[in-house]
């Protein structure tokens, strides 16, 4: 009885520590979501006529008709497309970020510290997103004389 | 600080870099004139990456986000560009005309990828070295014969090496999770370092991590039981790029295991000792035994390879010893021995490579028949080579075995891995002379028996010229070991330091015979 007590008194003391209020809004828009969505199945299947049939079933009701399955051999230009696609995609979500702090740098002359106790101005940013271009202007300069981008 | 500034240090890295950008660039190129340039541009970039070496003595990394040098990185880089050259001498036939670029711009990569390891102070970039030495590895396999057999190896290398990078990068993570930091050493604040010297190895996210990074790791110098890959590889691949897989792979792996250990102060706990024991007696088990069996010589060759793996476990079982002779030193007998392992393995397969039977690459014991008739060189650099891998003097592979085994006798009586140890110096003389059969008959094959019909030197100048090093090298380093020992030496200094650190930081008092942690 004691040792409960105790543990009990511990778990109170454990969440009395937690500060919820950053997490308030989160768990409001979880739950949101989750009433939204059973909301929707529950009304729907209140007030929907009950037919069923083949088509009823089918995978996209009122779209394409479906053929064969998802796990058949694709054309391997696709896959080429794909890989294209994420290098590029991967570029972007490098330059995002960079030119926002490059911007600052650049307009109101701000440095930003380094791990070694010094700082980098915005002539330092533009040399080092002008080696990781150069990088990837080698990349594309290499797949455009490979064809990567010639469908047929 | 100026981006030059901070660049400086990694000047060789930096050179393989815009070699490969180069390189890639000029292999698309339309003209066989620019296209055939591609070999010998690769060259200078390696010497040209060998001066940046030579030239920046100012290693100060204060500027570099998870990267530190010291002694194992200078000794890491001359080799890995040293041993390139030979590599790239051997390899300068390999691939059909328009996929130079691509072939010798990922060797290129591989290299730069062992000098990363050599010098990356963070996991992250640590993980980030091995794969840069490993991913180009699996698409040169691919690309190293129009076969498909090529592709059947590279898609079995890239799949399990995918698999044990999964299973290292896991490790890796519960380090972080014991740490709350991915740098491995720092002179102060928080590193995976000093965690370990408050916790010691036998806190249980220790235990999982190193265990998990170390299984990862021994996927790339092929231990037992994560070397199923290396024979069906290494048979797939054409000869001399198998020369090069058994060199910078193993080499990245154990660079990257020795700062592995030397983040956790070379005090793991027993039960890893005894798991990296058991795993070193059925690597050098398991290697000669089925070596014994085949009778295709790439085949005998990956498991000989697999073996040598075996010898080398030793070394790092037993650690830095400092202060003493070279013939104490663990460490410096495994730097020493995998430049030795290196020769000679790319000298074997270059004579493979410089072979034709019937119009296909010698593989087969028979197609060495007779070897001496119809190339008396030939057959002495094989019969060098196999006698250096068995370990018998006048080559180096007998001195390299000698520091290794006579390390393992460096440990104080009072220390208790002392006896299992020793019992694995024996277990490995044993093992050597189970080696030496192979390693004779292949000899033997060379020497004693009628040629065949077909047998034909191909080739050129390139690959020959860098088989007669490769061969001579092993003599002369038998002669004149002295060099590459001090310097194998002097670059465990470094790793060894933090041994002490340890023994500062626990109060306990070592002999100085053996500075290794109780």
């Amino acid at each position: 009885m004691a040792a409960e007590g105790l543990r009990c008194s511990g778990m109170n003391l454990m969440l009395m520590q937690v500060d919820f209020g950053a997490w308030k809004a989160i768990g409001f828009v979880v739950a949101l979501a989750c009433a939204t969505a059973a909301g929707a199945l529950i009304l729907a299947h209140l007030v929907r006529p009950a037919k069923k049939g083949p088509v009823k079933d089918s995978i996209y009701e009122s779209g394409m008709p479906v053929f064969g399955d998802a796990r058949r051999r694709f054309n391997v230009r696709f896959y080429i497309v794909a890989m294209l696609f994420l290098l590029f995609d991967v570029e972007v979500v490098f330059l995002w970020p960079w030119a926002v702090v490059f911007y600052r740098a650049a307009t109101t002359g701000e440095t930003v510290a380094t791990p070694d106790g010094g700082s980098v101005g915005a002539g330092f940013m533009l040399g080092a997103m002008g080696i990781f271009f150069v990088l990837l202007l080698v990349g594309f300069a290499y797949e455009w004389r490979k064809d990567a981008f010639q469908w047929d | 600080m100026t981006l030059t500034e901070m660049l400086m240090p990694v000047a060789p890295e930096l050179t393989l870099l815009i070699g490969v950008c180069a390189v890639f660039l000029l292999g698309v190129s339309k003209r066989p004139a620019v296209r055939s340039a591609i070999a010998p541009l690769t060259l200078v970039i390696l010497l040209g990456s060998l001066v940046a070496t030579a030239m920046c003595s100012d290693l100060d990394a204060s500027g570099l986000v998870g990267l530190a040098f010291d002694e194992l990185t200078g000794y890491v880089r001359w080799i890995t560009l040293a041993m390139g050259v030979l590599l790239l001498l051997v390899n300068w036939r390999v691939p059909t005309d328009g996929e130079q670029g691509e072939y010798f711009g990922l060797m290129l990569c591989s290299i730069a990828g062992v000098l990363l390891t050599a010098s990356a102070n963070d996991l992250v970039v640590l993980f980030f070295a091995i794969e840069l030495v490993s991913v180009p590895t699996y698409v040169m396999v691919a690309l190293s014969r129009t076969d498909q057999r090529a592709s059947e190896a590279a898609l079995k290398y890239f799949f399990l090496g995918a698999l044990s990078a999964a299973v290292m990068v896991y490790g890796f993570s519960f380090l972080y999770g014991l740490a709350g930091t991915t740098t491995m050493m720092a002179s102060g604040g928080d590193s995976l370092q000093a965690t370990f010297a408050e916790v010691g190895a036998i806190n249980a996210f220790a235990v999982v991590g190193l265990l998990l990074a170390m299984a990862g790791l021994s996927f790339k110098v092929a231990v037992v039981p994560f070397h199923a890959y290396a024979p069906d590889v290494y048979e797939g691949a054409a000869s001399p790029l198998t020369g090069l897989l058994g060199f910078l792979p193993k080499l990245a792996g154990f660079v990257a295991l020795i700062r592995l250990l030397t983040v956790c102060h070379w005090a793991l706990p027993d039960s890893l000792m005894w798991m990296m024991w058991i795993m070193a007696v059925a690597t050098m088990i398991f290697g000669n035994v089925l070596a014994l069996l085949q009778t295709n010589v790439k085949r005998i060759l990956a498991y000989s390879s697999i073996s040598h793996s075996g010898y080398m476990m030793i070394g790092l079982l037993v650690g830095p010893v400092l202060g003493e002779g070279p013939m104490h030193d663990g460490v410096a007998a495994v730097l020493f021995y995998i430049v030795i392992y290196g020769l000679m393995n790319l000298g074997a397969f270059a004579v493979l490579s410089g072979l034709n039977v019937r119009g296909e690459a010698a593989e087969t014991l028979d197609d060495l028949a007779g070897l001496s008739r119809r190339a008396p060189m030939m057959a002495i650099a094989m019969a060098v080579c196999a006698f250096s891998l068995m370990g018998f003097p006048p080559t180096a592979g007998f001195l390299g075995k000698v520091y290794i085994f006579s390390s393992a006798f460096s440990l104080s009586d009072a220390h208790p891995f002392h006896g299992p140890l020793v019992t694995l110096a024996v277990i490995g003389v044993i093992n050597s002379a189970i080696g030496a059969v192979y390693y004779l008959r292949i000899a033997g094959y060379c020497f004693l028996r009628e040629p065949g019909d077909g047998l034909k030197r191909v080739g050129g100048v390139m690959p020959g010229l860098g088989l007669a090093v490769c061969s001579l090298a092993m003599i002369v380093l038998f002669i004149r070991p002295t060099d590459l020992v001090n310097r194998a030496k002097s670059a465990t200094a470094s790793v060894g330091s933090s041994v002490v650190t340890r023994v500062a930081v626990a109060g306990a008092e070592t002999p100085p015979s053996d500075t290794r942690p109780q």
